[in-house]
C-alpha cells in the first residue's frame, strides 16, 4: 500500500516536498486524524519507492511545522494539537500572501495597486457567493 | 561505532590508459549509494575491486567487515552481485540456475524466488538462450534478490529494460529499503532511478571522485538561475559552474546554492527572474562538462 | 596461495556444474564410442583400421569440445562474471576448472581405452596391436593436456586452436613413426602383446610429460591475479 501518497518523479517539486505537502493535506482534510501513527520511515520509503533519506527529511520538516510529533523509540504520530488544522491553514494563507507580494514586486506594482487588486478579488468573491 | 557496508581507503590502481589515485569511498550499513559517471569513469573498476576480482596496487578494502580480497569467500556469501555484462548459461534453464544458486547459498528463499518468478513474469523451465534482454536481466536479479543478501552490488540493473520491466525491478529494489541491515550500491545511467532511491551519491569521472555526498544536500546545492543583467554587463560571478548569456539575459548554473549564491547574484546587480532545482541528469551533464 | 582444500565445497559444486553442462554431449560421444569399438572388434583389418581412425577422431573431438565448452566459452559467453561472483576466489575457480576438465576427459578416455582393450583381447584381432593402441591413446591424452593448459592459461581461442592443430599434426607423425619402428612393427601381428624397452620407455615418457604439463599448469594458474 502506498498510504495514499502519489509521488511524481517528473514533478519539478523535490520528492521530500511532495511528501510533506501530501501528508499535510491529509492531516488538514482529516484523512489522517490526530494521534494517528505514521508509517515508519523505512516502511514509507519502501512503499513509495523513495530513498530513506528523503522520507527522513520530509518527516523532519513535518515535525518542524508541527504537523507530526516524533517520539524516540515509538515512531511518529499526527500532532494531537486541537488547533492544528487552523494553524496549518493560517500558515498556508501567510505563504500565499508572501508569494503574492513577491510577484507584485516583480511586476513592479505599488502597494496601493496591489491592495486595489485584493479589494477587487474580495468584491468578486462576495458577489459570487451571494449570487450562487 | 557505525558499521560500514563497505569501506575503501587510499585506493590506487593503474591500467594502461586509466588510473585511480587515492580513492576513498565508504557506505554506512543500511543505506543506498548511487554511483554516477560516464562510461569509462571507473564505476566498473570500483565495483570489481569491491568484489575481490581485481586487486588495487595500494589501499585497503573492507566489505561487510571482511578484508578484500583475502576474505572474499566469506564476503561473497553475503553479497549479491549482478552486472549487465554478466551472462547465465545459455543451454540451461532458469530453474537449473535457481537450483544451482540454492545449492550454494543456504539463505536462498525458494518461496520468495517463486514469487519473484511470477512478479517478473519469468518461466522457470525456459532456457536462458530463449530469453529476451529484459528477461535475462530480470533473471539475474531474481537469482540475487532471492538470497536477500546483506549487500547488493548492481552494475546497471535497469539499463536496456523497457519501462514496465524497469518498474518491476525498482519495485523489488525498494523492498530492500525496509531492512536497515541491508545496503545497496548501484551504478546506472538511469539517473532517475538513482535520484529516487539513493541516500548517497558518488560521482566518478576519469577515475576521480567529483562528489560524494548525501543526495538531498547534493541536489539542494545545485541550481539554475535565469537572470537579467544591467545593460552592457558581462555575466561573471564566482561559484558559477556555467554561464550562458545572450544580451541582457543569462542562464547561470551553480553548485553552491547552499552557500548564499542567490544573495551574491543580487549583490552583483543581477535580477533573478527564475530559479530552478536541477534534476540529477542535468547536474550530471553540467558537472562532467565543466571538468572537460 | 589458497590450497584446494580451503574451499573444497565450492570447488566440488563448480565441478558438478561443469559436469551438468556437458553430460548430454558426453553421453552421445560415448554411445558413438561403443559403436566404433564394435567396429574395431570385427576381425577384418579394414574394419579395424577404419574403427581405429574413427576412435582417434572421437577422442580428439571429445577433448576439443570439452576444452572449448568449459574454458574458452566461459569467457566468451560472459558467464565468468557469474561464477566469480559466487563465494570463490579466482584461484578456487582455477582449481575447479582444471579438475573438472581433467575428470570429464579422463573418464571417457579411460572407458574408451579399456573398451578397446577388452574388444581386442576377446576378439580375433591380434593382441600385438595393444602397445600401439595404448601409446597412441596416451599421446592423445598428452595432446589434450597441452591444449587444455593453453586454454586455461591464455583463455584465447586462437592460441588453443593453434595448439590443437599442431598436436594433431604431431599425432599423425607419431603414428607413422611408431609403425615404422621395428620394435612395434614386427610384433603387430603377433597373437600376444609384447612390451619391450622402447615401447615401455615411450609409455613412461608420455605419462611423465602429462604429469609435468598438469603440474605446471596448476602452478602457473595460481599466479594469475585477475580473471576479468
Amino acid at each position: 500500500m502506498t498510504y495514499g501518497l502519489f509521488l511524481s518523479a517528473t514533478d519539478k517539486k523535490p520528492m521530500y516536498l511532495q511528501i510533506v505537502e501530501q501528508i499535510t493535506s491529509k492531516v488538514l482534510l482529516g484523512d489522517w486524524p490526530a494521534d494517528m501513527a505514521l508509517p515508519s520511515i523505512r516502511e514509507l520509503a519502501a512503499a513509495t519507492q523513495v530513498s530513506v533519506i528523503t522520507v527522513k527529511r520530509a518527516y523532519a520538516e513535518l515535525e518542524q511545522a508541527g504537523v507530526i510529533v516524533t517520539q524516540a523509540g515509538r515512531g511518529s504520530f499526527v500532532s494531537p494539537h486541537p488547533d492544528l488544522q487552523q494553524q496549518l491553514k493560517q500558515q498556508e494563507l501567510a505563504q500565499l500572501l508572501q508569494a503574492a507580494v513577491a510577484l507584485a514586486r516583480q511586476l513592479q506594482l505599488t502597494d496601493a495597486e496591489l491592495a486595489a487588486q485584493l479589494e477587487q478579488q474580495l468584491q468578486q468573491s462576495s458577489a459570487q457567493s451571494s449570487a450562487g | 561505532m557505525q558499521s560500514f557496508a563497505f569501506d575503501m581507503r587510499g585506493i590506487d590502481i593503474r591500467y594502461p590508459h586509466f588510473a585511480m589515485e587515492n580513492l576513498n569511498l565508504a557506505l554506512p550499513q543500511g543505506q543506498v549509494m548511487g554511483l554516477v559517471g560516464v562510461n569509462g569513469a571507473g564505476k566498473s573498476t570500483t565495483i570489481r575491486m569491491l568484489m575481490g576480482l581485481v586487486k588495487p596496487a595500494a589501499g585497503q578494502i573492507e566489505v561487510l567487515g571482511y578484508k578484500m580480497p583475502a576474505q572474499q569467500v566469506q564476503a561473497k556469501y553475503e553479497i549479491g552481485f549482478a552486472s549487465d555484462d554478466m551472462r547465465l548459461y545459455k543451454s540451461q534453464t532458469l530453474q537449473w540456475h535457481m537450483d544451482f544458486v540454492h545449492s550454494i547459498y543456504p539463505q536462498f528463499d525458494q518461496a520468495y524466488a517463486k514469487d519473484l518468478l511470477k512478479r517478473f513474469e519469468l518461466i522457470g523451465e525456459q532456457k536462458i538462450k530463449g530469453l529476451s534482454h529484459g528477461q535475462r536481466v530480470k533473471a539475474s536479479l531474481l537469482l540475487v534478490l532471492a538470497r536477500r543478501p546483506k549487500l547488493l552490488i548492481l552494475d546497471e540493473p535497469t539499463t536496456g529494460l523497457d519501462p514496465v520491466a524497469r518498474d518491476e525491478v525498482i519495485s523489488e529494489l525498494a523492498e530492500v529499503l525496509r531492512d536497515d541491515a541491508r545496503s545497496v550500491l548501484f551504478s546506472s545511467h538511469n539517473t532517475h532511478d538513482i535520484e529516487k532511491l539513493s541516500d548517497q551519491i558518488a560521482f566518478l569521472d576519469r577515475g576521480k571522485l567529483l562528489a560524494l555526498q548525501d543526495k538531498e544536500t547534493y541536489l539542494d546545492s545545485w541550481s539554475r538561475f535565469r537572470c537579467q543583467l544591467p545593460p552592457g554587463r558581462q555575466a561573471d560571478i564566482t561559484g558559477a559552474v556555467s554561464i550562458r548569456q545572450q544580451g541582457q539575459l543569462a542562464e547561470i548554473i551553480t553548485d553552491q546554492n547552499n552557500h548564499d549564491f542567490p544573495q551574491r547574484l543580487v549583490q552583483a546587480g543581477f535580477t533573478v527572474l527564475e530559479q530552478h532545482r536541477m534534476s540529477l541528469e542535468e547536474i550530471f551533464v553540467a558537472n562532467v562538462k565543466r571538468s572537460r | 596461495m589458497s590450497n584446494i582444500f580451503s574451499n573444497a565445497r565450492m570447488i566440488k559444486l563448480l565441478i558438478g556444474k561443469d559436469w551438468q553442462l556437458v553430460k548430454k554431449s558426453l553421453a552421445a560421444y560415448l554411445a558413438g564410442g561403443v559403436l566404433v569399438i564394435g567396429l574395431m572388434g570385427m576381425a577384418t583389418p579394414l574394419l579395424f583400421n577404419t574403427g581405429a581412425i574413427l576412435m582417434i577422431t572421437l577422442m580428439i573431438v571429445i577433448g576439443a569440445r570439452s576444452a572449448i565448452e568449459l574454458v574458452i566459452n566461459e569467457k566468451k559467453d560472459q558467464t565468468l562474471a557469474f561464477v566469480l561472483s559466487l563465494p570463490v576466489t579466482p584461484q578456487d575457480y582455477a582449481w575447479a576448472k582444471l579438475g573438472a576438465n581433467l575428470l570429464l576427459y579422463l573418464v571417457p578416455w579411460l572407458l574408451l581405452v579399456l573398451g578397446m582393450l577388452a574388444v581386442i583381447v576377446s576378439s580375433p584381432v591380434y593382441n600385438g596391436v595393444i602397445p600401439l593402441v595404448v601409446l597412441v591413446s596416451v599421446f592423445i591424452l598428452l595432446s589434450y593436456c597441452c591444449y587444455l593448459a593453453t586454454a586455461l592459461l591464455t583463455y584465447s581461442e586462437g592460441y588453443t586452436t593453434a595448439v590443437m592443430i599442431i598436436t594433431n599434426l604431431l599425432l599423425n607423425g607419431f603414428i607413422i613413426w611408431l609403425l615404422r619402428m621395428p620394435a612395434i612393427h614386427l610384433t603387430l601381428e603377433a597373437p600376444t602383446a609384447s612390451w619391450n624397452s622402447t615401447s615401455l620407455g615411450l609409455l613412461t615418457g608420455g605419462i611423465t610429460l602429462i604429469i609435468i604439463v598438469l603440474l605446471g599448469t596448476a602452478a602457473l594458474q595460481q599466479r594469475k591475479t585477475s580473471f576479468l
